[in-house]
């Protein structure tokens, strides 16, 4: 097995994961005040098994030689990703305020880091790296982004996010007394710092050392990071019995007695 | 001896029915309402009614004693005077009936 | 001092005050309309009639008849109450209520003497600010009104409206009502995430130690209920609660 078989497995592996994990809080059933925020955190899931999806169809396309969506996928890669990231704070402010038209603000600010980027982008003439050799990988989009730009980018996408996963582990030692929600959100935010980890971690590694191990580390810590995420919502059973937590089928059956009642 | 000046009273009342439905309206207020001790300036504010119309038509009640009036301070109040309370609810009742009665007949008369 | 206490009427309440009210002494509720002023003031005088503690209740607000009904309505039958001389419903205005005969009797005097009444409840001392008074005559004219009360033995409840319906600003009165009674108690609107609830609050309690969290309470067919404290929520003294985020996440985690 070629280690770009194994990192293409695992991101299969991850992108399922995460779709069956944005399924499962799809059909979460939410009190209605709260079902934006429930569906938008369930949509951010989606997201990342999309992005994951991505990946796969781009090295499946360079298998393939073919260049022609590259570009394109790319463009809605974008998109997905703000919005993602979008979705994410929208829920963490929501659940921290419980006030949705605060989010306006981070709304507007995303879209704008999207319009600036996708700007640049479009006009600096983006090309599909096709041939192997010098520093870019084949399927890579080769294009000309001022330095700020990148920067201004990189900042205003990822620190809200730390800012989200700080957030939610500072909420981990303050929910007390709620077993299943402070073992979820401790899942949740590790996951979250893993994801967001892994990235930065690898794309520091691959310039250091440019070796196929830093990526197969990368996938599994993804793999890692989605599998924290499906046992934050459907706890292996000794933990349920041991630390009295409930899974979210338990969950809603829960609700639908009540209703019921 | 009380209940035949009462029973006088209401007669007169009665007898006064077609003249002034304010009385009647009066009478069902403080009988409905026999906590209210008030100012004629207030029962007229209360009735949503002139003080002067008022004045006039609770001289009536206050003849036949259903209402009292009292000097407290510099005020001169009504009070109502829940003794009768029984009497008049019979008389309350009869005049309901009547007019209950006339409503009927009035719609057996245009059958 | 008198340690006597007199049931509130709520088995909740008497628990927050560590008993009861004390006997003689003065209560304001207040609250903006349609907070239950007037429910929890006719439970207090309901308490009374079973403990044989006769009571007045003075309206200057509601017509005897819609007192009647809507108390009836929560099983409460006040005309029942007024047969058996536990109960008077005085619906008057202000200045005749404070207008003594020349003995110096007020009717409330009359009505106390009447049926013996260890508890009356004035409904509302809004009221008294149409009488035309400067801020400093009506404060004396009250504080009068009140230690006249006080010296006959009589637990007092008053109630006052806050025009303030929900916010953040909430002024009992431009008259200071507040520091002319003994205890203070605030019903008043929350809002919670969309929802309007209400905040019960036991603002001072003069002589005892009492229940300083915030409960919310319900109005219930019966009268007012009393319920836990308000947990996990943020600014609900500002009307405009907020859940903590603590509290949110048994609904988003």
């Amino acid at each position: 097995m070629t280690s770009n078989t194994l990192i293409t497995g695992i991101q299969v592996l991850t992108a399922a994961l995460f779709f069956v994990i944005g399924g499962m809080l799809l059909k979460r059933k939410a009190k209605s005040r709260y079902a934006r925020p429930t569906i938008f955190f369930a949509l951010w899931w989606v997201i990342v098994g999309i992005t994951k999806g991505k990946t796969i169809l781009d090295s499946i396309l360079v298998e393939y030689e073919y260049y022609g969506l590259h570009i394109g996928l790319f463009y809605l890669n974008a998109v997905l990703v703000f919005a993602g990231f979008f979705f994410l704070l929208y829920y963490t402010l929501v659940l921290f305020t419980g006030n949705e038209k605060i989010t306006i603000p981070f709304g507007v600010f995303f879209l704008a880091l999207l319009v600036l980027l996708l700007a640049f982008v479009a006009a600096s003439g983006p090309v599909v790296i096709t041939e192997a050799g010098g520093d870019l990988a084949p399927g890579t989009i080769d294009c000309e982004i001022p330095n700020w730009v990148t920067t201004l980018l990189l900042l205003g996408m990822l620190l809200p996010q730390i800012g989200v996963c700080v957030a939610l582990y500072v909420l981990f030692f303050k929910l007390k007394g709620q077993p299943t929600q402070r073992y979820r959100v401790f899942l949740i935010s590790t996951s979250l710092f893993l994801w967001f980890g892994s990235g930065l971690l690898v794309s520091f590694a691959e310039s250091a050392r440019g070796s196929d191990a830093w990526l197969i580390i990368k996938e599994l810590i993804s793999l890692f990071a989605g599998m924290l995420i499906y046992f934050a919502y459907n706890p292996p059973a000794f933990i349920k019995k041991k630390h009295n937590i409930i899974g979210l089928a338990d969950e809603n059956t829960v609700q639908a007695v009540q209703a019921e009642e | 001896m009380a209940d035949e000046k009462s029973k006088l009273g209401l007669k007169k009342l009665v007898e006064v029915w077609t003249d002034s439905d304010l009385k009647i309206e009066i009478l069902v207020f403080f009988h409905n309402n026999p906590g209210v001790i008030d100012t004629v300036e207030g029962l007229a504010k209360r009735l949503g009614k002139t003080v002067d119309v008022v004045k006039h038509e609770i001289a009536d009640h206050i003849n036949i004693g259903i209402l009292k009036e009292r000097k407290i301070g510099d005020k001169i109040v009504l009070t109502y005077d829940k003794t009768q309370e029984q009497e008049i609810e019979a008389f309350i009742e009869e005049e309901i009936n009547k007019k209950l009665g006339c409503a009927v007949n009035a719609k057996g008369a245009q059958r | 001092m008198n340690e006597d206490r007199v049931e509130s009427g709520l088995v909740a309440l008497d628990k927050m005050l560590g008993g009861g009210y004390f006997r003689g002494d003065s209560t304001l509720i207040a609250g903006s309309p349609g907070t239950g002023k007037t429910t929890l003031a006719i439970q207090f005088l309901a308490s009374g009639v079973m403990d044989d503690e006769p009571g007045v209740f003075v309206t200057f607000e509601y017509l005897p008849q819609q007192m009647y009904r809507d108390a009836l309505a929560k099983g409460w039958d006040l005309k029942e109450w007024e047969k058996s001389n536990k109960f008077r419903l005085i619906c008057t205005t202000p200045e005749v209520l404070i207008a003594e005969d020349e003995k110096g009797n007020t009717l409330l005097d009359e009505a106390i003497k009447e049926i013996k009444a260890k508890r009356i409840v004035i409904d509302s001392l809004a009221h008294f600010e149409f009488l035309g008074l400067s801020q400093s005559e009506l404060r004396g004219t009250i504080a009068g009104f009140m230690n006249h009360l006080k010296l006959k033995e009589v637990t007092t409840l008053v109630t006052h409206e806050i025009p303030e319906i929900i916010g953040p600003v909430m002024r009992i009165s431009d008259f200071g009502f507040e520091f002319l009674v003994d205890n203070v108690i605030i019903l008043r609107y929350v809002e919670m995430e969309a929802e309007l609830k209400k905040a019960f609050i036991i603002l001072k309690f003069r002589g005892g130690d009492h229940d300083r969290k915030l409960h919310e309470y319900i109005t219930t067919k019966t009268g007012i209920e009393i319920e836990n404290p308000f947990q996990n929520v943020e600014g609900i003294t500002s009307g405009a609660s907020r859940k903590t985020a603590t509290q949110r996440a048994k609904d988003l985690i």
